[in-house]
């Protein structure tokens, strides 16, 4: 061997220290130089060519992984077959996987629980568990909201049991014995001024606590299940055209006018005692908030696939604030008619959970001191 | 200027397949939409050249790419949905799993992967990246999504030696 090519050799062996340091660009400049030695002093030497040229192999896998490590994933594995290998793309591979599951990892963390790890190894069977107890977790908490509003719901029913109870079915009651005790004693004395206006008080505090005990008892059965919905077929203009005549006494007490427009609409399939609460309480509430003299308009109107019945009127209206409240059982809102009309809340609350059982909706467009429109829709079937 | 355009995409046209097809329905073989796709290009390349038949796929691909956000993918949806939602329905369709490596929605640049892609996966090696369809593909899709334009760029392909294709998603300063 030539002192030149010992020369190499040192070089070589120097170029392999470095790679394994890390030093690169080390390596690379004793590299170039070592190769510009070999072409000019050492090319007939086939132990140097090999050498070198595994060198090379090793230097440019090296510079590749080096490049991987540290997250440089725009480079190509070198073009010898020694190092364009299973490994290598592996590492590649596997600096992907990393990549993404950052990305993965963020998602979880603004709350998306879908995510799942494919690769890994036993790492993704951890990981996917963790996920799994949060999204157990985040179901848990859910269920506890729900739970928690079921319960607000329950107690806000019983609330509204009690109020009932306590105050508003004693009310009329209060009014009918003071008045009828009153009556009793007139009738004794053989005094008969004014028993045509007790004895219409007592009249009407007896309607208004039918009325209530009415809504009361179908609540009350609604609420323990045991209300049966069944539908059947019948004529609704029918049943609104008898239900308004059952009302015009009452509403002519207040010289209010009911009119009525309706056409000819097929019978719909419902359940008619359901509906006939719905179109009770819409019309008893128009006349409670219409002032004397007023005018309430009942119409229905039947387009492809449902059917809807208003009732309007020209009373005192809904402020906005008050609109989203009125089918609420939450909310404990009562209002006095224009003629002191005593009401429980109630009402309101049976229409929607009646109509709902249909799969309709009910809602209401108001305007304080022009009226209130109350509609409901019942879907129809073909 | 005047052109001899006889032809105007539009989603309907892809038709009615479930009364068309309604015993094979929307299945078909891989090799099929490969052989459609690989004869188009031999026959475009000797006609036109490989650069103007790559920027043939690229426009297509686009076209196809902004059709499918508009037609197929939930616009509506925030960012990180969205992406949820692509990634869903490129498996569904069965054109590739897409996974993000790099995501800078402020700039509006990304690094993202389609492993198992319809085009290329499986292709012998080349040594040049192949998928210009699905470059103009994901530029249609982020252009539509965005109303922005985009650069898509191919960085790695199954024919290039990787086991997946890697984009660079970048967003063009007009």
């Amino acid at each position: 061997m030539t002192c030149e090519e010992e020369n190499i050799l040192g070089y070589l062996n120097q170029i392999l220290k470095y790679i394994n340091e890390g030093k690169m660009d080390f390596a690379k400049d004793l590299f170039d130089k070592a190769e510009q030695l070999i072409v000019k002093q050492a090319s007939g030497n086939e132990i140097i060519n090999n050498l070198t040229k595994f060198i090379k192999q090793h230097f440019n896998g090296a510079i590749f992984l080096n490049a991987i490590a540290n997250g440089n994933l725009d480079v190509n594995p070198p073009d010898d077959p020694l190092h364009q290998n299973f490994v290598i793309s592996q590492y590649k591979q596997l600096h992907s996987n990393l990549r993404h599951l950052t990305w993965q990892t963020q998602q979880i963390a603004k709350g998306d629980l879908k995510q799942k790890v494919s690769f890994l190894g036993d790492f993704s069977v951890a990981f996917n568990k963790m996920i799994e107890s949060l999204r157990e977790k985040q179901l848990f908490e859910e269920k506890i909201r729900i739970q928690n509003e079921q319960l607000q719901k329950l107690n806000a029913t019983k609330d509204k049991f009690f109020t009932i109870i306590a105050h508003d079915l004693k009310s009329p009651f209060n009014s009918i014995v003071g008045f009828s005790e009153l009556l009793v004693e007139k009738v004794k004395k053989n005094d008969y001024t004014g028993i045509g206006k007790y004895a219409g008080i007592v009249l009407q505090s007896s309607e208004r606590a039918l009325e209530l005990l009415m809504n009361l008892m179908e609540w009350s059965r609604s609420q323990t299940g045991k209300l049966e919905f069944n539908p059947e077929y019948f004529e609704i203009v029918k049943l609104i055209d008898d239900i308004a005549d059952l009302f015009r006494d009452i509403a002519g007490e207040k010289a209010i006018v009911i009119t009525l427009n309706l056409p000819s609409i097929n019978p719909v399939f419902a359940d008619k005692a359901m509906i006939n609460t719905v179109l009770r309480n819409l019309i008893s509430n128009a006349i409670k908030f219409t002032r004397p003299g007023g005018k309430i308009k009942i119409s229905a109107h039947e387009k492809p696939g449902e059917l809807t019945v208003s009732v309007a009127d020209n009373g005192v209206g809904i402020s906005k604030s008050n609109t989203h409240k009125l089918f609420m059982i939450e909310e404990n809102n009562t209002t006095p008619g224009t003629n002191n009309e005593k009401g429980t809340g109630l009402g309101l609350i049976l229409c929607k959970e009646f109509v709902e059982k249909h799969s309709g909706r009910i809602w209401v467009e108001s305007q304080e001191d022009k009226g209130s429109v109350f509609t409901f829709s019942l879907p129809l079937k073909n | 200027m005047e052109t001899n355009t006889k032809y105007n995409f539009e989603w309907k046209d892809l038709g009615d397949i479930a009364l068309g097809r309604p015993n094979l329905g929307t299945n078909t073989h891989v090799i099929v939409y490969r052989l459609m796709q690989y004869t188009m290009r031999d026959v475009l390349e000797k006609n036109w050249g490989p650069d103007t038949t790559n920027q043939f796929f690229i426009e297509a691909g686009f076209k196809a790419g902004t059709e499918f956000c508009k037609n197929v993918l939930d616009c509506s949806l925030d960012f990180d949905g969205f992406v949820a939602n692509l990634t869903e329905t490129l498996h569904k369709f069965g054109i590739g799993i897409l996974r993000i490596e790099k995501a800078d929605t402020d700039k509006l640049s990304f690094v993202l992967t389609v492993s198992e892609d319809l085009d290329c996966s499986g292709l012998p090696y080349s040594g040049v990246a192949f998928c210009d369809y699905d470059e103009g593909f994901i530029a249609g899709i982020m252009n539509f999504y965005t109303k922005k334009t985009f650069k898509v760029k191919e960085i790695d392909c199954w024919c290039t030696g990787d086991r997946t294709c890697r984009f660079t998603v970048d967003l063009i300063n007009q």
